[in-house]
């Protein structure tokens, strides 16, 4: 045919023939006019002009639109607005659904991780939403059961997504593919798991509970619509998920009469096989502990292998997964030494189920650490940092992380940060303590034990620390004080006794130190330095300096079993060790003494034996992204610590935090948290240029859906005097889940600028602190909330009554905490909120 | 002639590049943007600041689409009210209009299920529809209506949503004629409902009062207007209205000639919840339209040549 004789419509046809990839982009972005079809969205337009297609060419589009998905992917093109551009994929999406893209597909499902944290940047409501698009695809094309532990997150609405997150998220389940990955041919298990712990997540909430209630119950009538079953079939299913006083047991026995008698013990059902499905047993774990502890890995791993399968194929049935990432990161901590890639895919596997348990993210790290990986190990701890501010652990590991790799300077940062943030943390301030020893800055060392030491008389870790760091000046005497002090207060603790034995042996107290060392083996049999230090004095071969040397190291080794966390990581573990008050405290980390060992014995395997590197596994991310977020951490710590510095000290921080903050943006130039970072930045130095920067992040960048930049904004715009009172409310309407966040910063712009209203806003403060609701927060907001409320308490309310409301003559005390305490405030707001 | 103030020459020239294009289906669009007559100098000032002087159509479509349509027209459910429906529009603005009058909306199923993400399952949801117009006490059928259209909504944005009125094509709806969605879609011209190249396309009828859409927002005042050329997508399909004119007209794509060739109001009307009750009719367009675009316009046009004050400038 000759060209001039055909229409629009054929023209494009023969112009993608010849040109797939370009052809295709110019209409997806808009720049081709289609004529007849034109009115169309493209997902129709290609529909019609591919579905009868022959196979090479939808094979051609197959290629072109997984070519052109790879060029625009996290990177999408700057002339186009970002509501246009959700538009765009929502239609590229929809076409690979339509027309069945295999390769498109397939590519999608390999690359959709990381590409989320961009399509979120581009949420403008849930009429532009590409990542919920995205995630609808995901759902449509599943090969296998790879995402089931996004679509049970989803249901239980943990990452705090709008409600048709959820809807994705059911729809995940229900085209959820079997062990073979054909479709399943029956809802499920996990399906119901989804709607049981969707209810429970609804009625948690703290805002639109009555919206979700609608929300759920049309779900759920459309799916038993969709699904003809007998009652029978809907009860036994749900019975095994479903517990009797909750809100799903309420709201299933509205729409199953015979649950709820059943629930109601009224009514017994006979159960099915299916029915029967019970969890793997838990007792198996201790059994399975001690094999991997006494035989070569190769001699269990058959038995190894049943005993995971178990626990995945229980998961992976249900969405239930507590257990497999406690188990999971328990055997890959085990079997790291012996093979460190499989430990890597076990753990990893743990966190595909559970990312927002920040020890998994540790426990990644660790092994990342220990297969050579600095980079990769680095950049994970840091986004834990950023992730999880309220975690005072992954500071403890990042800082010893720091050290590892000889970068003293920035842990000791690291672990300032983290005092001040955790107060109470006695294992940070022992960290502060160490990597200032390490740095041969002792008096300073000394000065944060001594603290120690009266801000936390019933730990003996700090006070053996002090005793070392007397004894690395000189002061033995000083030191066989505390030595013989702590062996008074803590009978149990052997550490002291050695340190003391060291210390005669430097005095030439040969016989006293040996006669201590005798009574140490005798009563802590199990402590394997004091026999061995026992006889080397027996033996009289080496100097008690090269002794003394000895015991340093071995105290280094017991400092860090002592930061180690524990590890249990089972949630409702996690949240206990994160409460803050302080007479929790002795009981949050109890080390006994099988404990300690256990925890030397870990401490043993990462961090004193050195091996060679492993090859990096082809699946691992590039380092790059490790990168990005140690810049953007290192911006944070470096600005922060210019707040706390002076002179020319404080500029060099300032100009660091800068350099490292644009680096990251070069890199990354669309990174929400790098933005956030320079932006808070410029309101300390640039309130003008800041409002103008938060204000075209708002607009210009359309995110007005990120708080980050909202708060920015109001901050920079307190800072020039301007009156921002009624944006406050707004947000706080906006950002319900936030309110304590959003009130402790109202509250501290209205302190820089106190006039009549500061009772009202500290009031407000109170009232969100002492308010019971944490429950209903979502479930990954809720500790960053008990963190921001307890540091208020103790901060800014210290020495005040929370019970009854505030009368004016508390302001003077909340001013003068304000003003000794506006920094940590500061930095427990803006941690905060790039926690997303 | 919209734009022929002096400073849309360069804009004026594109249009007069594009009216000299061989295809009709692309002249249309310039022919539309030359005789429109019912746009404000305030809308024309706003939309030139979106059309960086275009050198063709596909420039022209680029602008319009990117920056025109989704900073003034396709918005965001909670971020403003399209141009349409504001001040700027005042001409277009029908403010009385008898409210118990039903209007009638024609969509295509399957791009209302991407818009609700849900399965794509077209022939499994087209059958609950069936169902549902055939017995309206299935409780089955409605439970996946419902939340069908409830994520329907909650996906939509606020773009102005062409209706025609249902007394204009109640003969062909109270029949039984399957052939009545190739038919609905002649009448109102919505050429781009063409199933000429492979499968048919389900469409979903829905039928709702004035009443249903002053009621989703009784506060905003302006609900409903006439079209022009800057409310919507480029089509060759749509045929701008002479001024004189109380409502839009769309082609008439039916089989026949002048002398059978009939006009057929449309309108626009703001943002409006898709409910199970506004449901009224599921079907297949089967057909091709009964004419081309190209000869229906040329009908359209000889019929309203005396009405538009710019015809002779075509």
């Amino acid at each position: 045919m000759i060209e001039k004789d055909l229409s629009l419509i054929e023209k494009w046809q023969v112009d993608f023939d010849q040109q797939p990839m370009e052809v295709l982009d110019r209409l997806l972005i808009g720049h081709t006019y289609m004529g007849q079809l034109n009115r169309n969205d493209t997902d129709e337009i290609l529909f019609r002009l591919f579905h009868m297609a022959a196979k090479d060419r939808q094979a051609t589009l197959d290629k072109a639109m997984r070519n052109w998905l790879e060029r625009y992917w996290e990177d999408g093109p700057s002339f186009i607005s970002t509501s246009r551009w959700a538009e765009i994929l929502q239609n590229a999406f929809s076409t690979a659904i339509r027309l069945n893209l295999l390769e498109t597909q397939v590519w999608l499902l390999k690359n959709h991780t990381r590409a989320r944290a961009w399509l979120r940047g581009l949420y403008l409501g849930p009429d532009r939403d590409p990542e919920a698009d995205l995630l609808r695809t995901l759902s449509l094309c599943q090969r296998n059961q790879d995402m089931l532990p996004l679509w049970m997150r989803l249901c239980r609405m943990e990452e705090d997504r709008p409600l048709h997150f959820a809807s994705i998220g059911l729809l995940g389940l229900r085209k959820l593919p079997d062990e073979n990955g054909e479709p399943s041919g029956d809802l499920p298990l996990a399906v119901f798991r989804g709607i049981v712990d969707l209810a429970n997540a609804i009625d948690r909430q703290v805002r639109q509970k009555k919206e979700g209630e609608a929300f759920w119950f049309l779900k759920v009538r459309a799916m038993m619509a969709r699904y003809p079953r007998s009652s029978q079939y809907w009860t036994e299913n749900f019975l095994l998920f479903v517990s009797p006083d909750s809100p799903a047991a309420k709201w299933l026995g509205k729409l199953i009469p015979i649950l709820k008698k059943v629930l109601d013990s009224s009514v017994t059902i006979k159960r099915t096989a299916r029915s029967s499905f019970r969890q793997p047993s838990r007792d198996e774990f201790g059994t399975i502990r001690e094999l991997i502890k006494r035989h070569p890995l190769k001699e269990v791993r058959p038995k190894l292998d049943v005993f995971l399968g178990e626990h995945k194929y229980y998961a992976l049935q249900t969405g239930d997964a507590d257990i497999l990432v406690k188990v999971f990161c328990e055997v890959g901590y085990k079997i790291l030494r012996q093979d460190p890639d499989w430990a890597l895919v076990l753990v990893e596997e743990a966190f595909i189920w559970a990312p927002y348990n920040s020890i998994v993210w540790v426990e990644r790290a660790k092994i990342e650490s220990y297969c050579g990986r600095q980079t990769r190990a680095l950049g994970l701890l840091w986004e834990a940092k950023r992730k999880f501010p309220e975690v005072p652990e992954i500071r403890t590991n990042l800082a010893e992380m720091l050290r590892k790799y000889g970068k003293d300077d920035i842990a000791e940062i690291v672990y300032r940060q983290a005092v001040e943030d955790f107060s109470r943390d006695e294992v940070c301030r022992n960290g502060l303590a160490e990597v200032l020893k390490a740095q041969g800055k002792l008096d300073e060392a000394e000065a944060v034990y001594r603290q120690a030491v009266k801000d936390f008389p019933r730990n003996e870790v700090c006070r053996n620390g002090l005793a070392e760091v007397l004894k690395a000046q000189g002061r033995l005497d000083e030191a066989e004080a505390v030595y013989r002090q702590t062996m008074k207060d803590f009978p149990r603790d052997e550490v002291c006794r050695n340190g003391l034995a060291v210390i005669w042996l430097l005095q030439h107290k040969w016989e006293d130190s040996v006669r201590l060392l005798e009574e140490t083996v005798k009563r802590f049999p199990n402590d394997p330095f004091a026999k061995d230090l026992l006889q080397k004095v027996k033996k009289k071969q080496e100097t008690p300096e090269v002794l003394s040397a000895e015991y340093d190291k071995f105290t280094t080794a017991m400092a860090e079993a002592k930061r180690t966390p524990s590890r249990d990581i089972s949630p409702s573990a996690i949240a206990s060790k994160q409460v803050m008050p302080a007479q929790n405290k002795e009981t949050v980390y109890p080390l006994k003494p099988e404990a300690e060992e256990e925890e030397r014995e870990r401490t043993d395997a990462v961090i004193f034996d050195e091996v060679s590197p492993v090859p990096l596994t082809s699946k691992l991310p590039a380092d790059e992204e490790g990168v990005v977020e140690t810049k953007i951490g290192l911006a944070n710590l470096y600005r922060w610590i210019a707040l706390h510095a002076e002179g020319e000290k404080k500029v060099r921080y300032q100009q660091e935090s800068v350099t490292v903050c644009e680096d990251a943006l070069a890199k990354s130039p669309n990174n929400t948290f790098a933005l956030l970072e320079k932006g808070f930045g410029m309101v300390d130095q640039e309130p003008q240029e800041a409002e103008t920067f938060f204000d075209k992040q708002i607009i210009n960048g359309k995110q007005p859906h990120i708080l980050g930049f909202r708060i920015g904004h109001l901050q920079a715009k307190t800072r020039q005097g301007k009156i921002v009172t009624k944006e406050w409310k707004e947000l706080m309407n906006e950002f319900p889940s936030r309110k304590t966040l959003i009130t402790l910063e109202n509250a501290r712009q209205e302190l820089f600028h106190t006039n009549e209203t500061t009772l009202s806003i500290m009031e407000a403060v109170r009232k969100q602190v002492v308010t019971d609701n944490i429950d209903m927060l979502p479930i990954t907001l809720q500790e960053n909330e008990k963190w921001i409320r307890f540091t208020v308490e103790k901060r800014l309310f210290t020495g005040i009554d929370l019970k009854d409301p505030f009368t004016e003559d508390i302001l003077p005390t909340v001013l003068e905490n304000h003003v000794q305490n506006n920094l940590i405030l500061q930095g427990i707001v803006e941690q905060s909120l790039v926690n997303i | 002639m919209a734009f022929k103030r002096d400073k849309f020459n360069s804009f004026s020239s594109c249009l007069k590049t594009v009216q000299g294009y061989r295809y009709p289906e692309a002249r249309a669009i310039a022919e539309n943007f030359i005789l429109e007559e019912r746009l404000t100098e305030e809308r024309e000032d706003s939309y030139s600041k979106y059309i960086v002087s275009p050198g063709n159509l596909e420039d022209w479509k680029f602008w319009h689409e990117n920056e025109y349509l989704p900073n003034k027209i396709k918005l965001c459910q909670g971020q403003g009210i399209p141009q349409t429906f504001t001040d700027l529009n005042s001409p277009n603005l029908l403010l009385e209009m008898e409210q118990d009058q039903y209007l009638i909306r024609v969509e295509n199923l399957a791009e209302l299920a991407k818009l609700s993400r849900s399965d794509n399952d077209i022939v499994s949801l087209s059958g609950f529809f069936i169902k549902f117009l055939k017995d309206p006490t299935d409780q089955r059928a409605a439970d996946v209506i419902e939340d069908f259209l409830s994520d329907c909504n909650r996906a939509r944005d606020l773009r102005p949503i062409f209706v025609g009125f249902w007394g204009e094509v109640k003969d062909l709806l109270q029949k039984n004629d399957d052939r009545w969605a190739n038919k609905v879609r002649d009448r109102f011209g919505l050429g781009h409902f063409n199933p000429e190249k492979g499968e048919s396309i389900p469409v979903l009828l829905l039928r709702y009062r004035v009443a249903d859409v002053i009621a989703m927002k009784p506060e905003e005042r302006n609900f409903a207007a006439i079209p022009t050329v800057l409310d919507s997508s480029m089509s060759p399909f749509f045929c701008p209205t002479p001024k004189g004119w109380t409502e839009g007209q769309t082609l008439d794509l039916r089989n026949g000639g002048e002398n059978d060739y009939a006009f057929n109001c449309e309108i626009l009307h703001r943002f409006i919840e898709y409910k199970i009750s506004h449901v009224y009719r599921f079907g297949w367009i089967t057909e091709s339209p009964g004419k081309t675009c190209e000869e229906a316009r040329r009908i359209h046009m000889k019929f309203l040549e005396n009405d538009f004050k710019y015809f002779d400038q075509l």
